[in-house]
């Protein structure tokens, strides 16, 4: 994935709602959401060299600087030194089968926890934690296997009990049930084997134990931290650092966990400190007060990346994560009428989206929930700008039912309102009007989650994986924002989820793009990608190794790992 | 002393000429001949001010002039309902207190206390976003509950200093009903006396409308408020500063005008209130 | 003075009770700001009956009190965390910041004020009193994106956000707090400048000046030694009353500046329905006000600062 995404030679947006709005899709409120005023998007510099093309161009920027501290005469690592690094936003706790974590959450839960499952460097998820995951022969059964010897920070053994009790955790929470929904039973082997059964065939069921947006099922927490309602404030793990201390929306330290069972962490201590603004984010890593960020900001990752020639600064560039998106509640008029929907999506000019969203670079629209360069793409009836196409379909519309009126939520972010207001302009201009109602995020949350929502700026589905997608697009879940179903789609998800050969999943998914193009119940506005920005002497930020030495897949999303990081002296 | 009176004269008056002319602009707006406000295609966005934009265009491309313009309504508006609200309501409730005194007096002082204890700003800004309400009626609303409190005190204070004047205990003694000495003797001197202070509570309650706004608890979009102008510029403020600073100076020179103008009237009472 | 404290205390039962009802009564469920909009019905009864949601709210109200005077404000809503806690966590923030911009406001406020009294009228005093006026008028989260633009954007001296705690030494933590203080300092630097001009000035009329000045002493020791302390009563009381204010008035700013601080924290609260967190700040603000109003009290009775301030330009 991670190879894909460098060469993927044009921007993103990430609208930093989106991330915080996979929250939303949980049920939680996560700040992150809140703390967006992030004009969060990415391009691969466009303007770092001077090239006729400006996609080519960018590609020779990213894979000759980027990947420098790997390619380069590998240094050795070494112990020692203190980081602080610069979140998007707090969590509202460190407990994974409670809180809804948006990417900053999961940055700091990849220091104190480790996930079951991780993604290798081609993107495939391999045992991480555990020492085997495996299927029986028609995936209704996994066995997970665990390493011996392994302990929680507390001193509590890693075994099968303790996965059985994270996983009861996650299956008794009503906001996060849905992502072990095929569980039926667990059964204790022995004290390192869990043999979990399932309700039907699930090929894809290590993805979720990456412990990635939509995945914490795979974090292992300590069963005493689960059993303590406090526990979110005391998160136990058995990952390379242990927590400290935490001060809301201050900070949150961790050391390092001297008796990891892989390689110890080579920097002593880390210190999350969240710091919502972006501008302030650039000022603070500028003046050295942080070490390392995430941004999406086109011009501060051009900047860094001439700055990494001179190696003052190191540059990770993330893999594509969910893409922006608007969804649409297709139970209700005027948007249960597909010339409407369709309309609305015709009339977006991407361009002038992706200008206020950066105001530089050239972005990369989509043409359904998956990246045009995405494996998993396949090409739909999904429209393309055409206001005078849209107006036509509304004229159409109107002098049948009347006038096209919804409301159009989002969240009270001041850049994410005027965002909102360029969405309002353009559909004004095929004569539609929409309100904007800018509500807290949690409640937009309960909104969508009861149905009430009309037209709503929305993230997390889409992007990665398409089995993430199962619990939006089938008709079962409850969580289908959308209200759009079809037993063609029920079918599609369920197949794509029961196989495990890539290309005859990708066949069951390019019917659901193929449906979705046609019924549009969302708009994908844009690709999304952010960058790890990191000090010049703070190295390893690229690096991620599994426990048998291969490389692992270092940032997903915007989400890292500093495991192996390390400060040169 | 008479060339500072003189120069406040002046200042006096360029306060008034400012706010008639925004006033002007704010009602008449629609005939001006200005953008659209919502008009996303006035201007390339976050444009410096140019022949076509005087004033720049913020991060969406709309004029800034027209905005600030119709945002001066919002911001009048709401500053002259609530302070008429709050003094129709909150003069009542003194004057009453102040004449009647005993349980009244209490009551109300008592009321006053528990309003003005509240964390007032939040307590607007809990009220616009539980309710979710961005109407204008709100947000004037909870802007005039805020100087309920300071206004039954002073009205009150305002009101004891007369009730024992001569003249009123004249008129008493003299058979008029309590209605009628309030309407004939307390209100004529109560209302100048307190007019100044509710000039510098229309300034007040305009920063505290751009406060709400600012958090994005006042008027819903795309209806610009000089608040919600700010908060919208902020995060470009490194690209530009014009969509920041041109809401800014409008509702800098407004709370200057009406503040300047509030201790000018104020200074002439001074004299006036020592000549009684 | 007890009846005055009586009155005091009665008025933060009520301001607490109003909040607690009003925060019952508007929209917004509470099971589910707690549980979430997909609880189980079980789930719900069940946590309806463990935040006694059912009893009338008198009683609820009377169970809060208890808690709240044995120092249990309950659980946050959303983080779960004791609000007792979380507000410890923040209350220092804001009473540094509040403190700090005090401070500055005294610094600034005080040699305007002496320069202004002693000679009224003179330019130095007109042009003085013009610039309180043009800060009194400037509206504070005016002044904070102001300092943010300058200091931050344009000169990129500091990183204007975040909040460095004292344990990571008093610099950093000063600096980091030095913007946002300033920016809540300007309007109190109006307002102190004034009361202080005009008492000064009324002080320097008075026979015991006039006597120590025929004694031949210098202008700085009589304003030092005779004349600041009794100008200062009603400088001081306002300073009292406006700390009291500000606990509750520093949410734009701690917002611009992205400071973990009690108004930051309640407007979270009041963004995401957090009732038990708001109910606990609007608390802790109030006992705020009206312990301070008793500290000002002792010193002089004042009513409202603005007004304090006008009455003092208006003699």
């Amino acid at each position: 994935m991670m190879t894909r995404s460098s060469r993927q030679r044009r921007a993103a947006v990430a609208l930093a709602l989106a991330a915080g709005m996979i929250a939303a899709s949980c049920g939680g409120n996560d700040p992150d959401a809140v703390a967006t005023t992030a004009p969060a998007v990415t391009t691969a510099a466009p303007d770092t060299t001077a090239a006729p093309d400006p996609g080519t161009d960018t590609t020779a920027v990213v894979e000759t600087t980027a990947p420098a501290t790997t390619e380069a005469p590998a240094p050795q690592p070494v112990a020692g030194g203190s980081i602080t690094v610069g979140l998007i936003g707090e969590s509202t706790g460190f407990n994974p089968t409670v809180d809804a974590w948006a990417d900053s959450g999961h940055v700091v839960a990849h220091a104190i926890f480790d996930s079951l499952a991780a993604y290798d460097a081609s993107g495939k998820p391999v045992p991480y934690l555990a020492e085997s995951i495996t299927p029986n022969a028609d995936s209704t059964a996994w066995t997970i296997v665990l390493r011996p010897g392994i302990t929680f920070h507390n001193g509590e053994p890693l075994n099968a009990e303790a996965v059985r009790a994270n996983f009861q955790a996650i299956l008794d929470s009503a906001q996060f049930k849905d992502q072990l929904a095929l569980v039926s039973t667990m059964t204790a082997v022995d004290d390192l084997t869990l043999e979990v059964a399932m309700s039907a065939p699930w090929g894809t069921f290590m993805n979720v134990l990456t412990g990635e947006t939509g995945a914490q099922a795979g974090y292992m927490a300590a069963p005493a931290m689960l059993a303590d309602p406090n526990g979110g404030r005391n998160p136990i793990g058995t990952g390379p650092f242990v927590f400290q201390e935490w001060v809301p929306d201050s900070q949150l330290t961790v050391t390092r966990n001297d008796s990891y069972w892989q390689t110890p962490a080579w920097l002593d201590s880390v210190t999350f400190t969240p710091i919502p603004d972006s501008t302030s984010r650039k000022a603070a890593f500028d003046a050295g007060d942080i070490q390392l960020y995430t941004t999406g900001s086109t011009k501060d990752i051009g900047e860094y990346l001439a700055q990494q020639e001179a190696g003052t600064t190191n540059v990770t560039l993330g893999s594509a994560s969910s893409p922006d998106m608007v969804l649409f509640n297709t139970a209700v008029a005027p948007l249960d009428d597909v010339r409407v929907r369709r309309a609305l999506a015709m009339a977006i000019d991407v361009n002038r989206l992706y200008e206020y969203l950066e105001g530089v670079g050239v972005k990369e629209a989509m043409h359904g929930p998956y990246a045009d360069d995405s494996f998993w793409f396949a090409e739909s009836n999904y429209p393309d700008f055409d206001p005078e196409g849209a107006t036509a379909l509304i004229d159409e519309y109107v002098a049948e039912k009347g006038a096209v009126e919804f409301e159009f939520a989002g969240n009270q972010d001041p850049f994410l309102v005027s965002y909102q207001e360029l969405f309002q302009a353009m559909w004004a201009d095929i004569g539609v009007s929409a309100n904007i109602v800018s509500r807290a995020q949690s409640e937009n949350i309960s909104a969508v989650l009861s149905g009430a929502h009309q037209v709503i700026l929305w993230g997390g589905i889409g992007g990665g994986d398409p089995d993430k997608d199962y619990q939006y697009f089938h008709s079962g879940t409850g969580l289908n924002f959308s209200g759009y179903t079809s037993p063609t789609i029920d079918a599609a998800m369920e197949q794509g989820r029961a196989l495990g050969d890539p290309e005859a999943r990708k066949e069951q998914y390019a019917i659901v793009q193929q449906e979705l193009g046609e019924q549009m119940p969302y708009i994908f506005t844009g690709t999304n990608r952010l960058s790890a920005i990191a000090a010049g002497n703070l190295l390893g930020i690229d690096a991620f190794t599994l426990p048998d030495g291969t490389p692992g897949q270092p940032v997903t999303g915007a989400i890292y790992h500093l495991k192996d990081a390390w400060l040169a002296q | 002393m008479s060339a500072a009176k003189h120069r406040w004269g002046v200042a006096v008056w360029l306060s008034v000429g400012w706010l008639v002319v925004l006033a002007l602009a704010a009602i008449f707006a629609d005939v001006l001949p200005l953008y659209d406000p919502a008009d996303t295609r006035a201007g390339i966005p976050l444009s410096i001010p140019t022949s076509q934009n005087w004033l720049g265009t913020d991060q969406l491309g709309r004029d800034l002039l027209s905005r600030t313009i119709y945002g001066a309504r919002v911001s009048l508006v709401v500053g002259l309902a609530a302070v008429v609200l709050s003094s129709l309501v909150g003069g009542t409730i003194g004057v009453l207190a102040g004449y009647l005194q005993r349980t009244v007096e209490a009551v109300s002082l008592f009321t006053a206390d528990v309003l003005m204890a509240f964390p007032s700003f939040l307590l607007a800004a809990s009220i616009v976003a539980f309710t979710d309400s961005r109407g204008l009626l709100t947000v004037v609303l909870v802007i005039a509950l805020l100087y309920l409190g300071p206004t039954i005190r002073i009205v009150r204070a305002t009101t004891l200093s007369y009730a024992n004047r001569e003249f009123v205990t004249a008129a008493r003694s003299l058979g008029a009903t309590s209605g009628r000495v309030i309407r004939r003797e307390i209100v004529p001197n109560v209302v100048p006396t307190t007019l100044s202070l509710a000039i510098v509570a229309i300034a007040g309650a305009i920063v505290a409308e751009g406060g709400l706004a600012y958090l994005n608890l006042s008027v819903a979009p795309p209806t610009p408020t000089w608040g919600s102008m700010i908060a919208a510029g902020k995060p470009k403020i490194d690209q530009s500063l014009y969509p920041v600073l041109v809401p800014g100076l409008a509702l800098f020179l407004t709370v200057l005008a009406l503040t300047l103008i509030g201790d000018a009237i104020q200074k002439r009472q001074g004299r006036n209130l020592g000549a009684i | 003075m007890s009846r005055r404290l009586l009155r005091l205390l009665a008025v933060l039962v009520a301001v607490t009770a109003a909040s607690f009802s009003m925060v019952s009564l508007l929209p917004g469920d509470t099971v589910t700001a707690v549980l979430g909009e997909r609880a189980s019905e079980e789930d719900r009864a069940l946590a309806r009956e463990e935040l006694h949601l059912d009893d009338p709210l008198p009683l609820r109200y009377a169970r809060w009190v208890g808690g709240a005077v044995t120092g249990d404000l309950g659980i946050s809503y959303r983080t779960r965390q004791p609000v007792a806690e979380a507000l410890g966590q923040r209350i220092g923030v804001t009473l540094e910041l509040v403190l700090l911009s005090q401070l500055i406001a005294l610094a600034l406020a005080i040699p305007m004020a002496v320069l202004g009294a002693l000679r009224p009228g003179s330019w130095l005093d007109r042009t003085l009193s013009g610039t309180q006026l043009a800060m009194l008028a400037t509206p504070t989260f005016l002044v904070a994106i102001a300092l943010v633009a300058i200091f931050a954007v344009q000169l990129g001296w500091f990183a204007t956000t975040g909040y460095v705690p004292i344990g990571d030494g008093l610099f950093a933590n000063l600096k980091s707090l030095l913007l946002p203080s300033l920016a809540l300092a300007l309007e109190q630097v109006a307002l102190y400048a004034r009361v202080l001009r005009t008492d000064l000035i009324a002080t320097f009329d008075q026979d015991f000046i006039w006597h120590a000045r025929a004694k031949g002493n210098s202008t700085a020791r009589i304003v030092l030694r005779h004349a600041m302390r009794p100008s200062s009563i009603g400088l001081v009381t306002l300073a009292g009353i406006t700390f009291g204010r500000m606990i509750g008035g520093t949410v734009l700013v701690e917002t611009i500046f992205a400071l973990p601080g009690l108004g930051r924290f309640t407007i979270d609260a009041i963004n995401n329905r957090d009732f038990m967190a708001l109910q606990g700040a609007v608390v802790v603000m109030t006992v705020g006000f009206v312990v301070l109003n008793v500290v000002a009290d002792l010193l002089h009775g004042v009513i409202d600062p603005r007004i304090r301030s006008q009455r003092a330009t208006a003699r």
